[in-house]
């Protein structure tokens, strides 16, 4: 498998601009350390979930990746490319291959513009159709693709329920024939009832289109069922990463563990143990040395609060940022 | 044992401008003391309406009808008169809500917000009541309680603030608590904590809880008995046992199914379909449109009526033999 995605020691640092207030007060404006040092490779067909608790980066991460955020620091190669410092103008193209599904399908819809117009726009900008007949015919197999009838391509968003703009912000970005799709929480704004539905259907779109898939969820159980690999985020960093049941069965990071052992599960009456974690998740606005996890950690050590820990291998594909994970 | 909280028949309809919206359509079930009691549903199936109306906190400003009875310690509390409603609401009954960023007062410190919720419901001097919720505080586990007491609210976390809540909600002592979603704006580490909490302060205080949330893992985790509605109407009555391990209903089987789960592997199922519009008073089963085993029976409102199928299990289906091997 090739990779179509690389990311390297990719860092995402926020700061407000200096005001004339600033320097009077001698005031050091704050940084934000929003992505910090990720390394990542995304092979050809294959779905990585990335997970973690809010405010730890992973919306910050997927918009760097799709350049509409600026990287501090880092480069991010796709297809082969370098394209951390490409023009806008050559993004636009780049972007036939790569195209995001955002959270919430009630603000990422234009409510001005009917289903048709929105698909129109895309499939007639990167020419994946010439002729309107070719189109009309074009898009009424995407709806009928995502679940949807061909009579609904006339209607605005507000015509749709919640699953129904979901599947409508799917097809608007399978349209364009992409190898890499870019899902930021798809589905946490939806009912476990439709959530299933879409799941479901981002599944076999994959599987049909051959599509290279990641998937942001803070839902461990969600990320479970679509992912082939995981990576855990915790405060701007990966923590952990892996092939899927390498992460949930063995999971290696103290903070891994502790997320896992958190969820509710639908087991009345069979308890398991717990790994219960105190504390709250520490400021982003300090980046200290050490390990981001050291104030909740368990099984913390001395050497924890000032070497920051690599990405430690425990097999060929499967890496902790743990010094526990090196014994 | 006699029930803490009895609803009966609870009718709720929302007059809007151009349409009105049978929210709650004969929402009976009990609380009993020491009890967690899960309301469990999608959005729209009137979950937090029927939580509402019982310390009648609806919203006020659409004209709407609320009918049936909802009996509390022998008060039938949609008559209360206005005077009496100090008695109860915050006092015997508390309510956690379900966004801890609006529902606490941001121009007030912690500890005047729960100052004021003691010394209107008892005789207390201010420095008692001061004390008191240093006390509370220090009882829902906030680190440094003397500290916090006196910071504001935006000075928290979103964990700290749903403790806040809850020490507000639990600092009379309440007979029953109410908590609407009290978990669904934390994240998962800090919702385990809040849980436990609650779990605990039950186990301490003996109070009986009516739980509000749509995640069946909580359910699972924290109740005795579930209530699971879908477009205002109760599908089924269980014990938590009973209901995950049988359930007697084709909703409740489909949103089992939906949920993916750490334990599992294997497709998911769904419902296919969406909610009904809920513009017309309920006639039959609301789902059938939804059910793989819906017949024409399923419109009659007489046969979809809740019925006890096994002690302690109701269901409102009329196939719930069929459900099980379905």
């Amino acid at each position: 498998m090739t990779s179509i995605l690389k990311v390297e020691g990719l860092h995402k640092i926020y700061q407000r601009k200096e005001t004339w207030l600033d320097r009077v007060f001698r005031r050091n404006n704050p940084k934000l350390f929003a992505v910090s040092d990720v390394s990542l490779e995304v092979k050809e067909g294959e779905t990585l979930g990335l997970v973690g608790e809010s405010g730890c980066g992973k919306t910050t991460l997927c918009r760097t990746l799709m350049r509409l955020y600026e990287p501090t620091d880092g480069t991010i190669s796709f297809l082969g490319h370098d394209i951390t410092h490409e023009s806008p103008g050559k993004l636009r193209h780049m972007y036939k291959d790569m195209q995001m599904v955002f959270q919430d399908p009630y603000s990422s819809l234009n409510p001005k513009m009917t289903v048709k117009e929105m698909l129109t726009e895309a499939i007639r900008f990167h020419g994946i159709c010439t002729s309107e007949k070719e189109t009309d015919e074009y898009i009424d197999y995407l709806l009928v693709k995502v679940g949807l009838l061909p009579g609904d391509a006339n209607k605005y968003p507000k015509a749709f329920s919640g699953g129904q703009r979901q599947r409508i912000a799917i097809a608007r970005a399978i349209a364009v024939k992409p190898r890499l799709l870019i899902a930021d929480e798809p589905v946490s704004a939806l009912d476990v009832s439709v959530q299933a539905q879409i799941l479901n259907l981002l599944e076999d779109l994959q599987n049909e289109l051959q599509l290279t898939m990641i998937f942001i969820s803070h839902d461990l159980s969600v990320v479970k069922y679509i992912s082939d690999r995981v990576a855990v985020m915790y405060l701007g960093r990966i923590v952990e990463i892996g092939r899927t049941e390498e992460v949930f069965e063995q999971p290696a990071h103290p903070y891994t563990q502790a997320l896992l052992s958190a969820v509710p599960r639908i087991q009345p009456g069979k308890k398991q143990e717990r790994t219960p974690l105190e504390g709250d998740p520490p400021n982003p606005f300090e980046s200290k040395e050490g390990c981001h996890f050291y104030a909740r950690c368990s099984q913390r050590m001395e050497k924890c609060r000032s070497v920051t820990p690599d990405a430690n291998p425990l097999s060929a594909t499967h890496q902790s940022r743990c010094h526990l994970a090196v014994e | 044992m006699d029930p803490l909280l009895e609803v009966k028949d609870l009718e709720i309809v929302l007059e809007l401008k151009e349409r009105s919206v049978y929210a709650v359509n004969s929402v009976s079930f009990d609380v009993r003391q020491g009890e967690t009691v899960g309301l469990v549903g999608e959005s729209g199936s009137g979950k937090s309406m029927t939580c509402r109306s019982i310390l009648n906190l609806l919203p006020g400003t659409k004209s709407k009808t609320v009918k049936g009875s909802v009996q509390f310690e022998g008060r039938d509390l949609l008559t209360l008169p206005k005077q009496e409603w100090q008695q109860v609401r915050g006092k015997q009954i508390g309510m956690i809500m379900q966004d801890p960023m609006s529902s606490l007062d941001p121009v007030y410190r912690v500890g005047d917000q729960i100052v004021d919720t003691l010394r209107t419901h008892q005789k207390m001097s201010k420095k008692e009541a001061w004390e008191k919720a240093i006390k509370l505080l220090q009882q829902v586990g906030i680190p440094s309680p003397e500290k916090r007491v006196s910071q504001y609210p935006h000075e928290l976390s979103g964990g700290m603030r749903q403790r806040v809540m809850i020490a507000l909600a639990i600092s009379c002592n309440p007979k029953l608590l109410l908590a609407d979603e009290p978990t669904t704006a934390l994240d998962v580490t800090v919702q385990d904590q809040v849980l436990r909490l609650l779990k605990q302060l039950q186990q301490d205080l003996g109070m009986g809880i009516l739980l509000v949330t749509h995640n069946l893992g909580i359910v699972a985790e924290m109740c005795d008995r579930v209530v699971v509605l879908y477009a205002g109407k109760v599908m089924e009555i269980a014990s938590v046992e009973q209901l995950f391990a049988a359930p007697k209903n084709m909703y409740t089987k489909g949103l089992i199914r939906s949920v993916p789960q750490l334990d599992s592997t294997g497709r998911l199922e769904g419902i296919p379909g969406s909610l009904p519009r809920m513009n017309q008073p309920l006639a039959g089963c609301p789902f059938r449109e939804r059910c793989s085993l819906a017949t024409e029976e399923c419109a009659d409102a007489e046969k979809t009526r809740l019925q006890e199928v096994s002690p302690g299990h109701w269901s409102a289906c009329v196939h719930h033999e069929r459900v099980c091997g379905f």
